[in-house]
């Protein structure tokens, strides 16, 4: 199998076993080894897996490996830690290297009969020097694993309330800092003078442009001179006065791009012909329906958090962005340095779920240690979180398609609406981070884009159905200048597309009296999809409550393979509605390939699906003429533990296939089946997200 | 003039602004950062501790508020050699991923525990509601929870016999 493009372009940047893997023997003649990876540890579990496969592959103790830590200084550039790819790319890789210096050794000790510790025992750090083997990094890698299960390293450490997080970071000298933006991202400060005289002496004023910090040693004192400041400031005008990003109306009017994912005419001429006449002639039922999802937020427990040094010419920025190299090269770019002089180490941070003010940070704290020549650590502010960072899209999809009399589906016609999911730094002309818009000389607003498909698109991620469906049209309207910040969000376009793709084939099934689960394995030609189904059906009370449910609970079922091309995922959910919704149960079958560490994809997968369920019933951003309405946690509920659902995983066994990634494919089919589930308790179907009890109300009444 | 109290069975007394909040006292000064900033009005609970064994925000509880009392944070709940039940559990259950929310939490489930020896997995929820947790372990959390009380139990149990 031929390495994957990305794949062989790293690789031929960092040829060498070596540039992956080093080796280090103590004085006791231990062997230490410790994975050199350019993928980040954001709470996925990413780094567990890496040793995990560096041991394996090794025949190597778990607590012999560790991994490095990840920075441009001394890591490879493997790109963003981004679309669930670690494992399927970044892990492949590690298992190169490890297996080329086990081939190496091998290749020296000719007894069969030496193996494990014994062959180990021979490497020295010359044998790092040879070339990692690309037919052993395209490789499937399955084992024997060590530890399966095996938890992250700094588990304990987390629960012991050690340092471990970017925003714990002090160094000699550092100042604390807040940036003071308004509740639009470009809003710009109208009264400055009058907000400054409010500083105390011990808090010092900066500014560069529109962008403005306050400094001081002391952090209480700084946080209640940002809130006083806060409080007083006036801010200028925004688009929002005239706009509400959420509005499907807007969203379908606003100017926009098209891309044409798919094309595909019907064979049968029958299914071709959409008028209403020739449906009737032929029993052919034609059904429209129209879905939206509104602006979500990341919602990270921990706001944003950076530090940044100047020594000398160099500056070092420790953040948690999942796209330290890109970010170092605009850091570079904003500040006019060249690039040899930024330094970009990863530490962790509070979970991100996709783009969050995790770089706009980074610079913030690059942009004031550059100038002030001292060390800065910015803290973001909640309410900075929530109003500066950039948030999943608002989109509306709308699908259309024909159902015979055979219960055959046809003409399947999706158009979606919505702004871009993409808008992480990688352009270092014209950086992505809001302080370098803010700053003089400003660089122009990139508006937010979509990945290629290659990339596994942004909205069109998930836009193409999984069924075998005669004539398929795919559409994607990317508003092409949107008012606020957009940029990935865990499953990007997926959540909207698998949300209203698997609740359309629910409403299909209903008009033609079909059975939703026999219509979607009637159309399934993707075996591995229908496994998963079944599993996820077999485990849950699927029969007996589609027969009978509970007064006022509902069973429903979603599935979907992620971009198209990675894990596979269904879920079946059952529900109540009385006084409010609940999801008590999410029953969940997965098949991601070889499974590295089984915990670890249930964990993400449980996570996951946690997660979809706030969106699906809590969530949306609110906007008004200032800007984002929504600032604090009373206006952004998410789900807490009272809601939260029990969700069973279950893991199919694929040992041999590729590994593939657990974090992103839990979501639309989650968001899905939870919408399907309370159709079939109600007997109305909520189409648009979040589904609240007013919205099922509003259903219900209607 | 010094504001003194008890933190995590230690004395303190420090010189500090009698309006600076609890929060960054302990995070800056007293070299005790694992009680995490979330947002600041108490409302994620990321930044709790016990005060005289209750649970509250220390993100909006000023220095004069602490005068006198009982601090307990998650570095006094347990240590690398001796982790507390609740610690052990957590991390027997790996009922964290990103773990930024889990110092806060762990302290509610502490306080709870002294509460109720027994508690049921709901009276857990409920007594952990106040918190949120965006990477979705509130299933791992709650679990952890019931098992760390059969531990204590078991372990009380086994000190008396």
């Amino acid at each position: 199998m031929a390495l994957k493009p990305g794949l062989a372009a790293t690789l031929a940047r960092a040829p060498r076993i070596g540039d992956w893997l080093e080796l280090k023997i103590d004085a006791s003649g231990t062997r230490r080894w410790t994975v050199r990876t350019g993928k980040v540890e954001i709470g996925q579990g990413i780094h567990t897996a890496l040793r995990q496969i560096a041991a394996s592959a090794l025949g190597e103790a778990l607590d012999r490996v560790q991994v490095g830590p990840v920075t441009t200084a001394g890591s490879r550039d493997e790109g963003t830690t981004s679309g669930s790819r670690s494992i399927e790319e970044g892990g492949a890789l590690i298992h190169g290297a490890c297996c080329s210096l086990v081939a190496v050794l091998r290749e020296r000790q000719a007894d069969a009969t030496v193996h494990g510790a014994e062959l180990l025992a021979m490497a020295t750090a010359d044998d790092l020097s040879n070339p990692v083997d690309p037919v052993l990094v395209s490789a499937v890698f399955n084992g024997p694993w060590i530890d399966r299960d095996a938890a992250p390293a700094d588990t304990m450490q987390k629960l012991l309330g050690r340092a471990t997080y970017v925003q714990d970071l002090r160094i000699d000298g550092m100042r604390h800092a807040r940036v003071l933006r308004g509740p639009w991202h470009r809003a710009v400060l109208r009264n400055a003078a009058q907000v400054q005289s409010l500083l105390p002496e011990a808090v010092q004023w900066f500014s560069d442009g529109d962008f403005i910090a306050l400094l001081g040693d002391d952090e209480d004192r700084v946080v209640r001179a940002w809130t006083a400041c806060r409080a007083a400031a006036q801010w200028s005008s925004t688009p929002l006065a005239d706009i509400d990003p959420n509005d499907p109306a807007w969203l379908t009017r606003a100017p926009s791009e098209t891309h044409v994912v798919l094309d595909q005419p019907a064979n049968d001429p029958v299914l071709d012909l959409v008028s209403v006449a020739a449906e009737a002639s032929t029993d052919t039922t034609r059904h429209e329906a129209t879905y939206t999802r509104p602006y979500l937020a990341h919602a990270s427990i921990g706001p944003s958090c950076a530090l940044a040094s100047r020594v000398d010419g160099r500056l070092d920025v420790w953040c948690h962005s999942q796209a330290i190299f890109a970010l170092q090269a605009e850091i570079a770019g904003a500040l006019g340095l060249p690039i040899e002089q930024v330094n970009v180490p990863h530490v962790q941070g509070s979970g991100c779920y996709g783009h969050n003010g995790a770089d706009d940070v980074a610079f913030d704290a690059a942009l004031l240690a550059w100038w002030l020549q001292q060390p800065v650590r910015v803290q973001w502010m909640r309410e900075d979180e929530f109003s500066s960072a950039p948030f999943g899209p608002a989109t509306v999809v709308k699908i259309s398609a024909s159902i015979d009399a055979c219960g055959r589906i046809g003409n399947w016609q999706f158009d979606s609406w919505g702004a871009g999911h993409h808008s992480r730094p990688g352009t270092p002309a014209t950086p992505r981070l809001l302080g370098a818009w803010q700053r003089e000389p400003a660089v122009v607003e990139t508006m937010p884009g979509n990945l290629p498909m290659s990339a596994g698109g942004g909205a069109e991620r998930n836009s193409v159905p999984l069924y075998a469906i005669d004539g398929v049209q795919v559409r994607v309207h990317r508003i092409t200048a949107p008012p606020v910040r957009s940029s990935s969000l865990r499953a990007l376009g997926a959540l909207a597309n698998v949300f209203a793709i698997e609740s359309f084939i629910d409403e299909l099934a209903e008009r033609a009296g079909l059975d939703p689960l026999q219509l979607r394995l009637d159309h399934l030609d993707d075996e591995r999809a229908a496994d998963v189904l079944r599993d996820a059906v077999a485990h849950s009370p699927w029969s007996t409550w589609r027969a009978a449910p509970p007064a006022n609970h509902g069973i429903g079922c979603a599935l979907a393979r992620y971009k198209g091309s990675a894990g596979w995922c269904a879920v079946v959910a059952c529900v109540s509605a009385e006084a409010k919704i609940q999801v008590h149960d999410l029953y969940i079958s997965v098949d991601v390939g070889t499974v590295v560490n089984p915990d670890s994809v249930r964990s993400q997968v449980e996570g996951g699906a946690v997660q979809a369920t706030s969106w699906a019933l809590t969530e949306r951003l609110g906007f008004d003429a200032a800007g984002v309405a929504t600032a604090t946690w009373d206006s952004y509920p998410i789900l807490r533990f009272s809601d939260a659902p029990a969700v069973h995983v279950n893991v199919l066994d694929r040992t041999g296939e590729p590994a593939l990634g657990a974090g992103e494919i839990a979501q639309g089919p989650t968001a899905a089946a939870i919408a399907n589930a309370l159709a079939h308790a109600l007997g109305v179907r909520v189409r648009d997200l979040p589904m609240t009890f007013e919205r099922v109300a509003q259903a219900i009444g209607a | 003039m010094p504001i003194a109290f008890e933190l995590n069975d230690r004395a303190v007394s420090i010189e500090v602004d009698p309006a600076a909040r609890l929060l960054y006292v302990l995070r800056n000064q007293l070299d005790a950062c694992g009680t995490r900033f979330g947002c600041g009005s108490g409302a994620c609970g990321a930044c709790f501790v016990l005060v005289d064994g209750a649970p509250v925000p220390s993100c909006d509880t000023p220095m004069w508020a602490i005068e006198g009392k009982a601090v307990r944070t998650i570095e006094g709940l347990g240590t690398a050699e001796s982790p507390h039940a609740l610690q052990r559990a957590f991390a027997r259950h790996t009922a964290i991923q990103c773990g930024y929310c889990a110092s806060g939490i762990l302290i509610s489930a502490a306080a709870l525990l002294e509460r109720v020896s027994d508690p049921t997995a709901q009276q857990i929820r409920e007594a952990l509601d106040r918190h949120l947790c965006r990477c979705g372990m509130q299933q791992r959390m709650v679990a952890a929870v019931l098992d760390a009380a059969r531990a204590l139990r078991d372990g009380a149990a086994a000190s008396i016999a």
